[in-house]
């Protein structure tokens, strides 16, 4: 695994190439390793009856049925699910699997160019954001999937 | 002979500050700012600025103000000890800094209509009858977030 995605990031890790995943999330661009992906679906084949506190359904894989969050740009857990988002990314875990419901996916070849760390102001002890990269002109934030889980679980502990 | 030694920084929502003259070292017009989430109310934009990102403080967000969109960024540069690499951020700003001169004789207690200013003033001086704090660069962006 490249300590590029993998959340060691270190100035040693700049420049280094991984294949990754841009989440699109209204206008938030979330890279994610692409390895933490295992499955591409629709969003409308979340099962939406009896929801998990704080998921939108449940999507089914490996013979069984995990939790689907919908996020904000912002990274809050939302119950109501804006129409734009239309995938549903299913996300591994340490132990299992959560889906994310996005916009859309783009899947990058190579992970390439500067890799900045959060500046110190910026770090919130419960951020899932380890770092930021240049990407289609703008941002793309560098997060990972088991930190995004976590983020996520803070949430529906706190609300 | 008068010797301009501060900026007087318009941080907005009638606060000024200042900082030394070789603290500010670029004025950006209309910047290209980046929001990252799970950010600080005060500090929720990143700015880049040769090769770098810095991070974007609102000054008055951070002192209980609703957060702005300025129109001008301050590039600022410090050093967390003395002799080390500078570190560098971003102040928001309303209008353009102006150089002033200040004298130890102007030093004056902070301001006491806004709360905080202790954790982000490194002394005061009184300017037209103003109590201006001068900003300490490297508590305001080596804190970590609240």
């Amino acid at each position: 695994m490249s300590a590029v995605m993998s959340g060691r990031l270190t100035l040693a890790d700049q420049n280094q190439r991984a294949t990754g995943a841009v989440l699109k999330i209204d206008l938030l661009d979330l890279l994610i390793q692409q390895g933490e992906i295992r499955t591409l679906e629709s969003a409308s084949d979340v099962d939406g009856s009896d929801p998990e506190q704080g998921s939108v359904g449940w999507i089914s894989f490996a013979q069984q049925r995990w939790p689907v969050y919908c996020l904000s740009p912002q990274l809050e857990v939302l119950v109501s699910v804006p129409s734009a988002r239309r995938t549903c990314v299913l996300l591994a875990l340490e132990q299992g699997y959560i889906g994310v419901l996005c916009d859309d996916v783009t899947i990058l070849k190579q992970v390439s160019g500067q890799l900045y760390e959060l500046p110190v102001a910026m770090r919130r002890n419960d951020t899932p954001i380890h770092g930021v990269i240049s990407y289609n002109q703008g941002i793309a934030c560098v997060s990972d999937a088991n930190r995004l889980a976590a983020h996520i679980g803070q949430q529906i502990q706190r609300s | 002979m008068s010797r301009m030694n501060a900026w007087l920084l318009d941080l907005g929502a009638s606060c000024r500050a200042a900082v030394g003259t070789r603290e500010l070292l670029h004025l950006i017009d209309a910047p290209a700012t980046f929001e990252l989430p799970c950010t600080p109310a005060y500090c929720r934009h990143v700015v880049f600025w040769q090769e770098r990102m810095l991070p974007v403080m609102d000054i008055t967000a951070r002192l209980g103000e609703l957060p702005q969109h300025a129109p001008f960024l301050a590039i600022v540069g410090y050093q967390r000890r003395r002799g080390e690499y500078p570190q560098f951020g971003a102040l928001m700003l309303a209008s353009p800094p102006q150089q002033v001169e200040v004298s130890d004789e102007q030093a004056c207690r902070l301001p006491e209509e806004r709360q905080g200013w202790d954790k982000l003033a490194i002394s005061c001086f009184d300017y037209r009858g103003d109590a201006v704090p001068v900003l300490n660069l490297s508590r305001i962006f080596d804190a970590p977030a609240t």
